[in-house]
Protein backbone atom coordinates (compact mmCIF):
# COMPACT_ATOMS: atom_id res chain seq x y z
CA UNK A 1 0.00 0.00 0.00
CA UNK A 2 2.72 2.03 0.76
CA UNK A 3 4.64 1.80 -2.00
CA UNK A 4 1.57 2.20 -4.06
CA UNK A 5 1.45 5.53 -2.82
CA UNK A 6 5.03 6.73 -3.23
CA UNK A 7 4.42 5.19 -6.44
CA UNK A 8 1.37 7.92 -7.31
CA UNK A 9 3.59 10.44 -5.52
CA UNK A 10 6.59 9.77 -7.99
CA UNK A 11 4.04 10.08 -10.56
CA UNK A 12 2.25 13.35 -9.86
CA UNK A 13 5.67 14.91 -9.48
CA UNK A 14 6.57 13.77 -13.04
CA UNK A 15 3.46 15.08 -14.45
CA UNK A 16 3.99 18.41 -12.90
CA UNK A 17 7.16 18.53 -14.87
CA UNK A 18 6.09 17.48 -17.90
CA UNK A 19 3.00 19.92 -17.84
CA UNK A 20 5.67 23.04 -16.65
CA UNK A 21 7.82 21.82 -19.84
CA UNK A 22 4.72 22.05 -22.07
CA UNK A 23 3.68 25.41 -20.50
CA UNK A 24 7.25 26.86 -20.97
CA UNK A 25 7.45 25.98 -24.60
CA UNK A 26 4.12 27.54 -25.09
CA UNK A 27 5.83 30.32 -24.44
CA UNK A 28 4.47 30.66 -20.09
CA UNK A 29 6.31 32.81 -18.29
CA UNK A 30 8.11 31.43 -14.97
CA UNK A 31 5.99 33.94 -13.10
CA UNK A 32 2.58 32.54 -14.79
CA UNK A 33 3.72 28.91 -14.00
CA UNK A 34 4.56 29.60 -10.41
CA UNK A 35 0.78 31.74 -9.89
CA UNK A 36 -0.48 28.73 -11.17
CA UNK A 37 1.66 26.18 -8.59
CA UNK A 38 1.32 28.51 -5.71
CA UNK A 39 4.57 29.39 -5.34
CA UNK A 40 7.11 31.95 -6.35
CA UNK A 41 8.93 32.04 -9.56
CA UNK A 42 12.42 30.63 -7.73
CA UNK A 43 10.73 27.86 -6.49
CA UNK A 44 9.10 27.13 -9.47
CA UNK A 45 12.48 27.13 -11.40
CA UNK A 46 14.08 25.45 -8.92
CA UNK A 47 11.77 22.33 -9.01
CA UNK A 48 11.22 22.27 -12.47
CA UNK A 49 13.68 24.47 -14.85
CA UNK A 50 14.97 23.06 -17.38
CA UNK A 51 18.06 20.39 -16.24
CA UNK A 52 15.80 19.22 -13.08
CA UNK A 53 12.34 18.39 -15.29
CA UNK A 54 14.81 16.50 -17.96
CA UNK A 55 15.98 14.77 -15.04
CA UNK A 56 12.56 13.90 -13.73
CA UNK A 57 11.22 13.03 -17.00
CA UNK A 58 14.32 10.87 -17.55
CA UNK A 59 13.98 9.37 -14.18
CA UNK A 60 13.51 5.37 -14.77
CA UNK A 61 10.80 4.13 -11.95
CA UNK A 62 9.24 0.29 -11.66
CA UNK A 63 6.69 1.15 -13.89
CA UNK A 64 7.98 4.08 -16.77
CA UNK A 65 9.09 3.15 -19.91
CA UNK A 66 9.73 -0.35 -22.31
CA UNK A 67 12.89 -0.66 -20.80
CA UNK A 68 11.93 -1.15 -17.20
CA UNK A 69 8.55 -2.20 -17.87
CA UNK A 70 8.56 -6.35 -18.22
CA UNK A 71 4.98 -7.09 -18.18
CA UNK A 72 2.93 -4.98 -21.02
CA UNK A 73 3.41 -2.03 -23.36
CA UNK A 74 0.94 0.64 -22.86
CA UNK A 75 1.38 1.45 -26.50
CA UNK A 76 1.40 -0.75 -29.86
CA UNK A 77 3.45 1.59 -32.78
CA UNK A 78 0.70 1.70 -34.82
CA UNK A 79 -2.06 3.59 -32.71
CA UNK A 80 -3.22 7.25 -32.51
CA UNK A 81 -3.78 9.35 -29.01
CA UNK A 82 -0.56 7.77 -27.35
CA UNK A 83 3.03 8.92 -26.20
CA UNK A 84 5.62 7.09 -25.00
CA UNK A 85 6.81 8.74 -22.18
CA UNK A 86 10.92 8.76 -22.60
CA UNK A 87 12.96 7.10 -19.80
CA UNK A 88 16.57 7.34 -19.19
CA UNK A 89 16.93 4.05 -21.85
CA UNK A 90 15.38 5.91 -24.42
CA UNK A 91 16.38 9.57 -24.10
CA UNK A 92 18.82 9.27 -26.56
CA UNK A 93 17.02 8.08 -29.45
CA UNK A 94 14.14 10.23 -28.29
CA UNK A 95 16.36 13.03 -28.68
CA UNK A 96 17.88 12.07 -32.03
CA UNK A 97 14.53 12.06 -33.33
CA UNK A 98 13.37 15.47 -31.85
CA UNK A 99 15.91 17.15 -33.54
CA UNK A 100 15.14 15.20 -36.98
CA UNK A 101 11.70 16.77 -36.80
CA UNK A 102 13.09 19.88 -35.71
CA UNK A 103 15.28 20.12 -38.62
CA UNK A 104 11.94 19.95 -41.04
CA UNK A 105 10.27 22.16 -39.42
CA UNK A 106 12.48 24.61 -39.28
CA UNK A 107 13.48 23.67 -42.88
CA UNK A 108 10.09 24.29 -44.07
CA UNK A 109 9.35 27.03 -41.62
CA UNK A 110 5.80 25.92 -40.02
CA UNK A 111 5.43 26.75 -36.16
CA UNK A 112 4.40 23.81 -33.90
CA UNK A 113 1.14 25.30 -33.62
CA UNK A 114 0.48 24.96 -37.26
CA UNK A 115 2.02 21.24 -37.43
CA UNK A 116 -0.40 20.63 -34.47
CA UNK A 117 -3.13 22.38 -36.15
CA UNK A 118 -2.81 20.30 -39.74
CA UNK A 119 -2.30 17.60 -37.88
CA UNK A 120 -5.19 17.73 -35.77
CA UNK A 121 -3.65 16.73 -32.96
CA UNK A 122 -2.83 18.90 -29.38
CA UNK A 123 -0.38 21.40 -28.91
CA UNK A 124 1.57 19.56 -26.02
CA UNK A 125 1.94 16.59 -27.91
CA UNK A 126 3.96 17.88 -30.76
CA UNK A 127 6.27 20.04 -28.35
CA UNK A 128 6.93 16.90 -26.34
CA UNK A 129 7.89 14.99 -29.68
CA UNK A 130 9.65 17.09 -31.11
CA UNK A 131 11.59 18.57 -27.52
CA UNK A 132 12.47 14.30 -27.34
CA UNK A 133 10.36 14.05 -24.20
CA UNK A 134 8.31 11.76 -25.88
CA UNK A 135 8.17 9.34 -28.62
CA UNK A 136 4.48 9.17 -30.76
CA UNK A 137 3.78 5.94 -32.59
CA UNK A 138 4.43 5.78 -35.95
CA UNK A 139 1.58 6.74 -37.47
CA UNK A 140 1.44 10.33 -35.83
CA UNK A 141 5.70 10.25 -36.65
CA UNK A 142 4.81 9.41 -39.96
CA UNK A 143 1.59 11.98 -40.44
CA UNK A 144 4.38 15.00 -38.99
CA UNK A 145 7.30 14.30 -41.54
CA UNK A 146 4.55 14.11 -44.25
CA UNK A 147 3.47 17.25 -43.46
CA UNK A 148 6.51 18.44 -42.94
CA UNK A 149 6.87 17.39 -46.73
CA UNK A 150 10.06 14.68 -46.20
CA UNK A 151 10.42 10.84 -47.14
CA UNK A 152 9.27 9.14 -44.03
CA UNK A 153 11.49 6.14 -44.54
CA UNK A 154 15.05 8.47 -43.94
CA UNK A 155 13.52 9.25 -40.28
CA UNK A 156 11.88 5.99 -39.81
CA UNK A 157 14.91 3.97 -38.46
CA UNK A 158 15.76 6.92 -36.14
CA UNK A 159 11.90 6.39 -34.77
CA UNK A 160 12.38 2.73 -34.66
CA UNK A 161 15.93 3.55 -32.79
CA UNK A 162 13.13 5.59 -29.86
CA UNK A 163 10.59 3.16 -29.97
CA UNK A 164 12.24 -0.56 -29.89
CA UNK A 165 15.84 0.77 -28.65
CA UNK A 166 17.16 -0.78 -31.76
CA UNK A 167 17.08 -0.76 -35.57
CA UNK A 168 16.27 -3.88 -37.17
CA UNK A 169 17.46 -4.41 -40.56
CA UNK A 170 18.43 -7.23 -42.50
CA UNK A 171 22.21 -6.30 -43.77
CA UNK A 172 22.45 -9.10 -46.62
CA UNK A 173 19.23 -7.83 -48.26
CA UNK A 174 21.35 -5.53 -50.63
CA UNK A 175 22.60 -1.88 -51.00
CA UNK A 176 22.04 0.79 -49.64
CA UNK A 177 20.20 -1.03 -46.72
CA UNK A 178 21.95 1.80 -44.02
CA UNK A 179 22.13 4.66 -46.09
CA UNK A 180 18.81 5.58 -44.17
CA UNK A 181 20.43 5.68 -41.06
CA UNK A 182 23.10 8.19 -42.50
CA UNK A 183 20.09 10.42 -43.68
CA UNK A 184 18.28 10.29 -41.08
CA UNK A 185 21.10 11.10 -38.88
CA UNK A 186 22.39 13.94 -41.15
CA UNK A 187 18.56 15.70 -40.69
CA UNK A 188 19.08 14.97 -37.24
CA UNK A 189 22.24 16.79 -36.68
CA UNK A 190 20.76 20.25 -38.65
CA UNK A 191 21.43 18.73 -42.50
CA UNK A 192 25.12 19.99 -42.39
CA UNK A 193 26.76 20.30 -46.20
CA UNK A 194 28.11 16.71 -47.32
CA UNK A 195 31.79 18.24 -47.53
CA UNK A 196 31.68 19.35 -44.06
CA UNK A 197 30.53 15.69 -42.60
CA UNK A 198 33.33 13.54 -44.82
CA UNK A 199 35.99 15.85 -43.61
CA UNK A 200 34.81 15.34 -39.56
CA UNK A 201 34.57 11.52 -40.37
CA UNK A 202 37.60 11.27 -42.43
CA UNK A 203 36.23 10.27 -45.63
CA UNK A 204 36.81 11.23 -49.23
CA UNK A 205 33.66 13.21 -50.03
CA UNK A 206 32.63 10.96 -53.34
CA UNK A 207 32.99 7.83 -50.81
CA UNK A 208 30.61 10.00 -48.89
CA UNK A 209 28.17 10.76 -51.08
CA UNK A 210 28.08 7.13 -52.46
CA UNK A 211 27.37 6.28 -48.78
CA UNK A 212 24.54 8.77 -48.30
CA UNK A 213 22.74 7.76 -51.90
CA UNK A 214 22.54 4.36 -51.05
CA UNK A 215 24.94 3.12 -53.61
CA UNK A 216 27.74 1.50 -51.24
CA UNK A 217 27.21 -0.54 -48.04
CA UNK A 218 29.93 0.77 -44.93
CA UNK A 219 31.69 -1.91 -42.68
CA UNK A 220 31.00 -0.95 -39.39
CA UNK A 221 34.05 1.03 -38.80
CA UNK A 222 33.06 3.40 -41.58
CA UNK A 223 29.38 3.66 -40.53
CA UNK A 224 30.48 4.56 -36.62
CA UNK A 225 32.54 6.87 -38.31
CA UNK A 226 30.01 8.27 -40.16
CA UNK A 227 27.56 8.01 -37.51
CA UNK A 228 29.57 9.79 -34.99
CA UNK A 229 30.38 12.97 -36.99
CA UNK A 230 26.87 13.55 -37.16
CA UNK A 231 26.81 14.05 -33.26
CA UNK A 232 24.81 10.53 -32.88
CA UNK A 233 26.11 6.91 -31.45
CA UNK A 234 26.54 4.57 -33.54
CA UNK A 235 26.32 1.39 -31.09
CA UNK A 236 22.19 2.41 -30.95
CA UNK A 237 22.09 2.78 -34.78
CA UNK A 238 23.95 -0.74 -35.95
CA UNK A 239 21.78 -3.39 -36.82
CA UNK A 240 21.85 -6.13 -34.05
CA UNK A 241 24.07 -8.88 -35.15
CA UNK A 242 22.21 -11.77 -36.26
CA UNK A 243 23.73 -15.02 -35.51
CA UNK A 244 25.29 -16.95 -38.84
CA UNK A 245 23.20 -20.05 -38.74
CA UNK A 246 20.22 -17.32 -39.24
CA UNK A 247 21.33 -15.41 -42.26
CA UNK A 248 21.01 -18.49 -44.50
CA UNK A 249 18.76 -16.86 -46.93
CA UNK A 250 16.83 -19.09 -48.93
CA UNK A 251 17.20 -18.93 -52.89
CA UNK A 252 15.34 -16.42 -53.94
CA UNK A 253 14.09 -18.18 -56.95
CA UNK A 254 12.12 -17.02 -60.19
CA UNK A 255 10.06 -19.51 -60.67
CA UNK A 256 6.76 -19.32 -57.96
CA UNK A 257 6.59 -23.11 -58.28
CA UNK A 258 2.17 -22.99 -58.15
CA UNK B 1 14.33 14.24 -49.96
CA UNK B 2 10.49 13.37 -50.39
CA UNK B 3 10.60 10.21 -52.17
CA UNK B 4 7.03 8.82 -51.66
CA UNK B 5 4.68 7.25 -49.44
CA UNK B 6 6.56 3.94 -47.53
CA UNK B 7 10.38 2.04 -48.34
CA UNK B 8 10.00 2.17 -52.21
CA UNK B 9 6.53 0.97 -52.32
CA UNK B 10 5.09 2.85 -55.21
CA UNK B 11 1.94 4.25 -54.71
CA UNK B 12 0.84 3.52 -57.89
CA UNK B 13 -2.71 4.93 -59.17
CA UNK B 14 -4.74 7.09 -57.53
CA UNK B 15 -7.05 3.76 -56.82
CA UNK B 16 -4.54 1.42 -55.27
CA UNK B 17 -5.16 4.04 -51.80
CA UNK B 18 -8.03 3.97 -49.67
CA UNK B 19 -10.48 7.07 -50.02
CA UNK B 20 -9.96 8.06 -46.62
CA UNK B 21 -7.11 7.81 -44.13
CA UNK B 22 -4.94 7.52 -46.67
CA UNK B 23 -1.93 8.96 -44.52
CA UNK B 24 -2.76 5.80 -42.15
CA UNK B 25 -2.64 3.30 -44.41
CA UNK B 26 0.74 4.25 -45.89
CA UNK B 27 2.16 4.95 -42.45
CA UNK B 28 0.60 1.02 -41.64
CA UNK B 29 2.04 -0.28 -44.98
CA UNK B 30 5.59 1.35 -44.25
CA UNK B 31 5.94 -0.08 -41.01
CA UNK B 32 5.02 -3.62 -41.24
CA UNK B 33 5.84 -4.28 -45.14
CA UNK B 34 9.63 -5.42 -44.81
CA UNK B 35 8.65 -7.43 -42.29
CA UNK B 36 5.75 -8.91 -43.68
CA UNK B 37 7.87 -10.03 -47.09
CA UNK B 38 10.22 -11.60 -44.94
CA UNK B 39 7.68 -13.42 -42.73
CA UNK B 40 6.71 -14.20 -46.03
CA UNK B 41 9.45 -15.67 -47.81
CA UNK B 42 10.26 -18.04 -44.68
CA UNK B 43 7.09 -19.37 -45.27
CA UNK B 44 6.67 -19.81 -49.03
CA UNK B 45 10.77 -20.37 -49.63
CA UNK B 46 10.12 -18.02 -52.41
CA UNK B 47 10.38 -14.36 -53.04
CA UNK B 48 7.97 -14.24 -55.98
CA UNK B 49 5.23 -16.21 -53.77
CA UNK B 50 5.77 -14.10 -50.98
CA UNK B 51 5.49 -10.67 -52.51
CA UNK B 52 2.56 -12.35 -53.97
CA UNK B 53 0.75 -12.90 -50.53
CA UNK B 54 2.10 -9.68 -49.28
CA UNK B 55 0.75 -7.26 -51.84
CA UNK B 56 -2.38 -9.51 -51.51
CA UNK B 57 -2.72 -8.67 -48.51
CA UNK B 58 -2.22 -4.85 -49.01
CA UNK B 59 -4.82 -5.29 -51.31
CA UNK B 60 -7.43 -6.75 -49.51
CA UNK B 61 -6.44 -4.41 -46.49
CA UNK B 62 -7.46 -1.20 -48.57
CA UNK B 63 -10.42 -2.24 -49.44
CA UNK B 64 -11.20 -2.83 -45.66
CA UNK B 65 -9.11 -0.25 -44.26
CA UNK B 66 -11.68 1.96 -42.92
CA UNK B 67 -13.77 -0.80 -40.97
CA UNK B 68 -9.98 -2.00 -39.85
CA UNK B 69 -9.57 0.85 -38.49
CA UNK B 70 -11.85 0.45 -36.15
CA UNK B 71 -10.28 -2.49 -34.79
CA UNK B 72 -6.78 -3.71 -34.95
CA UNK B 73 -5.68 -3.08 -38.56
CA UNK B 74 -2.31 -5.34 -37.40
CA UNK B 75 -4.02 -8.19 -36.02
CA UNK B 76 -6.17 -8.51 -38.90
CA UNK B 77 -3.53 -7.92 -41.60
CA UNK B 78 -1.95 -10.75 -39.53
CA UNK B 79 -4.50 -12.56 -39.91
CA UNK B 80 -4.47 -12.12 -43.61
CA UNK B 81 -0.59 -12.53 -44.26
CA UNK B 82 -1.02 -15.96 -42.32
CA UNK B 83 -3.71 -17.25 -44.73
CA UNK B 84 -1.94 -16.15 -47.69
CA UNK B 85 1.17 -17.62 -46.57
CA UNK B 86 -0.41 -20.98 -45.68
CA UNK B 87 -1.90 -21.47 -49.20
CA UNK B 88 1.50 -20.32 -50.78
CA UNK B 89 3.33 -22.91 -49.01
CA UNK B 90 3.06 -26.64 -47.87
CA UNK B 91 5.01 -29.41 -45.67
CA UNK B 92 6.37 -30.79 -48.72
CA UNK B 93 10.23 -32.57 -47.95
CA UNK B 94 12.64 -29.67 -48.89
CA UNK B 95 11.25 -26.85 -46.96
CA UNK B 96 13.68 -24.81 -45.23
CA UNK B 97 12.06 -23.63 -42.20
CA UNK B 98 8.99 -26.06 -42.05
CA UNK B 99 8.54 -24.62 -38.63
CA UNK B 100 4.41 -24.78 -39.35
CA UNK B 101 4.43 -28.06 -39.66
CA UNK B 102 5.86 -28.52 -36.22
CA UNK B 103 3.35 -26.25 -34.47
CA UNK B 104 -0.06 -24.66 -33.47
CA UNK B 105 -0.32 -21.35 -36.25
CA UNK B 106 0.49 -18.82 -33.77
CA UNK B 107 2.85 -20.27 -31.89
CA UNK B 108 5.04 -20.69 -35.31
CA UNK B 109 4.47 -17.35 -36.12
CA UNK B 110 5.82 -16.12 -32.83
CA UNK B 111 8.81 -18.42 -33.14
CA UNK B 112 9.46 -17.61 -37.12
CA UNK B 113 9.89 -14.23 -36.14
CA UNK B 114 11.29 -14.60 -33.21
CA UNK B 115 14.05 -16.74 -33.39
CA UNK B 116 14.50 -16.80 -37.20
CA UNK B 117 13.78 -13.13 -38.46
CA UNK B 118 15.57 -12.02 -34.83
CA UNK B 119 12.42 -9.45 -33.92
CA UNK B 120 12.23 -8.64 -30.72
CA UNK B 121 9.15 -9.60 -28.38
CA UNK B 122 7.80 -6.03 -28.97
CA UNK B 123 8.42 -5.86 -32.43
CA UNK B 124 6.61 -9.57 -33.22
CA UNK B 125 3.77 -7.96 -30.95
CA UNK B 126 3.23 -5.26 -33.20
CA UNK B 127 3.69 -6.62 -36.63
CA UNK B 128 0.96 -9.33 -35.33
CA UNK B 129 -1.08 -6.93 -33.13
CA UNK B 130 -1.50 -8.68 -30.18
CA UNK B 131 -0.46 -7.63 -26.37
CA UNK B 132 3.49 -8.67 -25.55
CA UNK B 133 2.35 -10.99 -22.89
CA UNK B 134 0.65 -12.93 -25.28
CA UNK B 135 4.02 -13.34 -27.73
CA UNK B 136 5.80 -14.84 -24.31
CA UNK B 137 3.08 -16.68 -23.96
CA UNK B 138 3.05 -18.19 -27.10
CA UNK B 139 7.01 -18.48 -27.29
CA UNK B 140 6.76 -20.31 -23.59
CA UNK B 141 4.29 -22.82 -25.11
CA UNK B 142 6.28 -23.56 -28.14
CA UNK B 143 9.71 -24.50 -26.75
CA UNK B 144 7.74 -26.67 -24.24
CA UNK B 145 6.17 -28.71 -27.64
CA UNK B 146 9.50 -28.15 -29.31
CA UNK B 147 11.62 -29.60 -26.27
CA UNK B 148 8.87 -32.42 -26.34
CA UNK B 149 9.67 -33.60 -29.64
CA UNK B 150 11.61 -37.10 -30.03
CA UNK B 151 15.11 -36.71 -31.17
CA UNK B 152 13.87 -38.37 -34.77
CA UNK B 153 12.05 -35.22 -35.80
CA UNK B 154 13.92 -32.43 -37.54
CA UNK B 155 17.31 -32.56 -35.82
CA UNK B 156 18.28 -30.22 -38.30
CA UNK B 157 16.08 -27.47 -37.90
CA UNK B 158 15.51 -27.32 -33.99
CA UNK B 159 19.74 -27.16 -34.28
CA UNK B 160 19.16 -23.95 -36.13
CA UNK B 161 16.45 -22.72 -34.18
CA UNK B 162 18.65 -22.80 -30.90
CA UNK B 163 22.06 -22.57 -32.41
CA UNK B 164 23.66 -25.57 -31.67
CA UNK B 165 25.82 -27.86 -33.25
CA UNK B 166 24.04 -31.56 -32.70
CA UNK B 167 20.53 -32.44 -31.70
CA UNK B 168 20.46 -32.68 -27.46
CA UNK B 169 22.80 -30.64 -26.60
CA UNK B 170 22.12 -27.90 -24.10
CA UNK B 171 19.43 -25.90 -25.37
CA UNK B 172 19.12 -22.14 -25.53
CA UNK B 173 16.38 -20.22 -23.32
Amino acid sequence: MFELAFQAQREAVRLVAAVTVVASAEGKEWREIAEAAGTTEASARAHWGGAKAAELLAETSSTAGRRTQPTTRMAMAFTDGVLLPVVLAMQQGAQLLGNALKTLQRNLGVSPEELTQRAEVPVPAVHLVVDGQAVAPWTLTYVLIDLMEDDPEEIKWLWERAWYGRCHRDLAAGLGTLSAAFRGARIAAGTPELSAVSRRAGLAPEEAVALFEGRTNPDRSVFSLLIASLGADPEGLWPPQVPQHMTMREPQSGGDGT
Amino acid sequence: MRAGHGSGLATGPESSVPDRFRLEYFAFRQLHHDAYLDYAQVRTGSRVRAVRCVETVFDRLRDIWQAALRGSPAAQAWGMLHEQANCHSDCGAGHVWPIHCLLEGRQADVVLLHRRLRLSVEEAADLMGVPDYTVRGLLRSADRALHALPPCVAPVFTDALYGRGAHGASAAQ
